[in-house]
């Protein structure tokens, strides 16, 4: 029994050896083929980074949200209505008002509001938290349809104005460096900025403490003065806000600054499953979002290379990485203990 | 026996009677009620704590002491009377109020978050003094110098789920002591602990007491009460019996007062006459459902007319040797024989028809099927077996005689059996799980925790039910963390650590302490002080 663990573990090292092995020995095949060696060439540009973040920071933004809600005990599989009623209102309000500020603003605002329908529902009203999230996907899904179509009924595509690409001086002037990483939109540089400052919270502060406290054992929190309710009441709605603001995030993300129907196509459930990948911690989050964003970088590549494969098996491609990863890293993950559970004043008696 | 033992050697019956004069009343409760729907937990129930007092809350489960300090320490609100603190009347809502007011409770169940570190632990809902940050190092110099003096030997920055259950219950001591407590409510603090670790306890109580600080002590078990209280307030059905000084009162007084009704407290039983071995158990090894290694060559013989009790710290292969004993559970290595047949691949049912029964640990996840009458709970292993089913109908007229008859023979306190069991209480619900396992006369009778949680009387019946079958010739194990029962009910005890059997020796032949040094992984050859040989199995 002793000494089981040090052996899977030299075995594991093993697999990754031979992991790596075999991909470098297929890149150096595939450099000889004309196909192989020009996807080669398009995954060592930096647009091709450029791009995978591009496409990670919408999963990034709506997962840091999920995280808040389920560190607190309440899953938020409702991610994916928030993003979409977010990227909805995002477009909308950036278009009325000439301003994306103001629809981030405004995608914010929406997804609170969805949260605290979410908080209504699943603490209040003790309602089971993925079937209260089943009905808000169904909802936002039924619901920014037939919005959209009443706004914009006629058909010919509007962009909102979006936030403009901001070159950071002297680091966008890098090579690879500078068009991958530093010369994005205000809101990748945001989103990025998160995955610290939520760390910080998270770790550092009495808040975060107080909100891990809730998820794990809601009970021992009740009996140090803790309001349960309360501080599930404003993790919920708080992970609205990110999670909506992550619709905003996704409208820009298409160059054309518009939406449509269904934008989000299940990344708010990817983003749940992000959390889990990401080990309830916002840095391994960030490591899910990328993962997904580069999967969806190359499926887009591949599609206009044409590789001889029907696009639509390529647009699986982000979401078969991601539930490859899932499957094989995420075993053992552990999350909140009480996450899931409704909490009720009297349960301690 | 004529009293359950379980208070450590070391503790020593107050010498002295205990004095008001000179002492502040900090807490005095007034006519306190608290109401659950359809019960009355307290009933106008008067209480005066004095600083520097031990005051233990004596009573059997479900007589209103967790409620009462609950009420305290402003988890529940009181439906009427009045609280105290130093005199002044207060209005706890909050366990916040409470302590602000110098309470600090330490629950039953820690209410401690296992992965979270000790100091992490220590200052939840705290603020710093540069809220709202966390500053852990700050908070952790404060909290060492408490640490050290309780003799929490952990470093701070251990996650609690790491600690033994002794370190963790000084973890939420000093979380109360840290947050100003002068009033110390001890949620029977024993009953999780080993015989060593109670000593401590009772060590570190002293040193409280000494430094003024007023401890309830909530406690079911005399013997604890004698030695460590000063008072004792004996409660019963939600109101207060009486309040006695420790001094003069006698176990048997408070065991009278505890109960309304003289009591005897012994297991009244004849020598046992063991016969054969009926059970076997070889080299046993086995994995629980995490894949971890729970019997690791274990081998232990029950014999019929003989109760064998498995004495150990939770944890240590007692679930999964009962799990494989009822073939619920699969043997890696080793083998079970029955009367001498290998029955180490039969099914359960095969052995419940062979006359092997079980009581599970716990009642309510795998004893009961709540939503069903206590009629089908009662026939649950036999009810599609003549007479009660014939040709896959069932047959209500002999269900309904066999438990109307079995409601009787087990004083199972039921308006009717007809009613669903999850609407009786704890008691009647065992008593529903001991008629099932014994109606049919079983050769082997398994019984883990069988009185968990039950009051004395329940629990007195079902000794004697037990003690019956052996008699008739059962083979029994009984699985217990409580020591007292162990001790009191077996004829022969063996010790479980990391998945084998230390020792087994009659009752007559061990004690107490050499019980707890060898559950605490001890080798039988180091017992401090015990020579072997017969010993009276007395504190």
């Amino acid at each position: 029994m002793a000494g089981s663990l040090p052996r899977k573990r030299a075995r594991a090292r093993f697999v990754y050896l031979g992991l790596g092995l075999a991909a470098l020995l297929g890149l150096t095949l595939a450099r000889g083929t004309t196909l192989g060696g020009g996807i080669l060439t398009i995954l060592a540009a930096p647009e091709f980074m450029r791009a995978a973040l591009i496409a990670a920071i919408p999963l990034l933004l709506a997962a840091l949200g999920g995280l808040i809600s389920e560190l607190s005990g309440v899953l938020n599989m409702a991610l994916e209505s928030m993003m979409l009623i977010g990227a909805f209102v995002a477009y909308t309000a950036s278009d009325y008002a000439q301003s994306p500020w103001a629809g981030l603003v405004a995608a914010a605002l929406a997804g609170m509001l969805v949260g605290l329908l979410h908080a209504f529902f699943t603490i209040t009203l003790k309602a089971n938290q993925i079937v209260s999230a089943v009905a808000l996907n169904l909802f936002a899904l039924a619901a920014t349809a037939l919005g959209f179509r009443m706004l914009y009924a006629s058909g010919v595509f509007v962009s909102a104005p979006g936030f403009d690409a901001l070159s950071i001086p002297f680091l966008g002037k890098l090579p690879y460096l500078g068009t991958a990483f530093f010369s994005h939109n205000i809101l990748i540089y945001l989103g990025l900025l998160l995955i610290p400052v939520m760390w910080f919270i998270l770790y550092r502060t009495s808040w975060g403490l107080t909100l891990r406290s809730v998820g794990e054992h809601p009970v021992a929190a009740s009996t140090m003065g803790i309001n349960v309710n309360r501080v599930r009441y404003l993790a919920v709605i708080l992970s609205g806000a990110v999670a909506g603001m992550s619709g905003s995030a996704l409208v820009s993300a298409s160059n054309i600054n518009a939406f449509q129907e269904n934008l989000s196509a299940g990344r708010g459930f990817i983003a749940f499953a992000a959390v889990v990948f990401g080990r309830w911690n916002p840095i391994g989050i960030f490591f899910g979002a990328i993962l997904f964003g580069l999967g969806d970088a190359l499926q887009i590549r591949l599609q206009a290379y044409g590789v001889g494969v029907p696009y639509q098996l390529l647009l699986m491609l982000p979401y078969l990485i991601t539930l490859i990863a899932l499957v094989a890293f995420m075993r053992n993950a552990r999350g909140p203990a009480a996450s899931g559970i409704p909490y009720s004043d009297e349960a301690s008696s | 026996m004529t009293l359950p033992v379980g208070a450590p050697a070391a503790a020593i019956r107050r010498l002295e009677r205990f004095s008001v004069a000179g002492r502040d009343a900090v807490l005095e409760l007034r006519g306190i009620v608290k109401r659950f729907p359809g019960v009355v937990a307290n009933d106008h129930v008067d209480l005066k704590i004095y600083s520097g007092e031990v005051h233990a809350l004596l009573g059997e489960n479900g007589a209103g002491k967790s409620t009462l300090m609950k009420v305290v320490y402003g988890l529940y609100r009181r439906d009427g009377g009045e609280i105290l603190i130093r005199e002044r009347p207060v209005d706890l809502r909050t366990p916040q109020d409470a302590m602000a007011l110098g309470i600090g409770m330490v629950h039953q169940h820690f209410m401690l978050i296992p992965n979270f570190t000790i100091i992490e632990n220590i200052v939840l809902g705290l603020r710093s003094r540069r809220y709202p940050l966390l500053k852990l190092d700050e908070a952790a110099r404060r909290i060492q110098p408490l640490a050290d003096d309780f003799g929490l030997k952990a470093p701070l920055t251990l996650k609690v789920g790491k600690l033994t259950v002794g370190q963790q219950q000084k973890v939420e001591i000093i979380k109360a002591l840290y947050r100003g407590a002068r009033i110390l409510i001890l949620d029977e603090p024993t009953a999780v602990l080993l015989p060593q670790e109670t000593e401590e306890l009772f060590k570190l109580i002293e040193k409280l007491r000494e430094g003024g600080v007023a401890i309830v002590f909530i406690s079911h078990k005399l013997n604890e009460v004698l030695a460590i209280s000063d008072r004792v307030t004996v409660m019963r059905r939600g109101g207060v019996v009486r309040t006695l000084d420790t001094f003069d009162s006698s176990p048997a007084e408070l065991a009278e007062a505890m109960v309304g009704q003289a009591v005897d407290l012994a297991v009244d039983k004849e020598d046992c006459r063991p016969r054969g071995a009926c059970l076997e158990i070889e080299d046993a090894e086995a994995k629980d459902e995490l894949g971890v290694l729970k019997l690791n060559g274990l081998r232990l013989t029950l014999k019929a007319g003989e109760i064998h009790g498995l004495a150990g710290v939770d944890g240590n292969g007692q679930q999964t040797l009962v799990e494989t004993m009822m073939g619920l559970r699969a043997l890696q290595r080793g083998r079970i024989l029955f009367g001498g047949r290998d029955i180490t691949y039969s099914s359960t049912a095969e052995r419940i028809r062979a006359g092997v029964e079980h009581i599970p640990e716990n009642r309510h996840t795998e004893g009961l099927v709540l939503g069903l009458s206590v009629t089908d709970n009662l026939l649950l292993d036999v009810f599609e077996a003549p007479p009660f089913a014939k040709s896959g109908w069932r047959q209500f007229r002999s269900m309904n005689e066999r438990a109307e008859a079995l409601t009787r023979d087990f004083d199972i306190r039921a308006p009717t059996p007809a009613i669903e069991v999850r609407k009786l209480s704890g008691g009647n619900q065992q008593k529903v799980i001991l008629a099932r396992s014994l109606w049919r006369e079983p050769n082997v009778l398994i019984a883990m925790q069988p009185t968990r949680g039950l009051d004395v009387g329940a629990a007195s019946f079902i000794h004697r039910q037990i003690v019956k079958a052996r008699d008739r010739g059962c083979a029994v194990l009984i699985v217990s963390s409580e020591l007292d029962e162990i001790l009191g009910l077996s004829d022969v005890i063996s010790v479980i650590y990391e998945g084998r059997i230390v020792e087994t020796r009659s009752v007559l032949e061990t004690n107490l302490s050499r019980i707890g040094f060898l559950m605490a992984g001890g080798k039988p050859g180091d017992v401090p002080g015990n020579p072997p040989g017969p010993v009276p199995p007395r504190a």
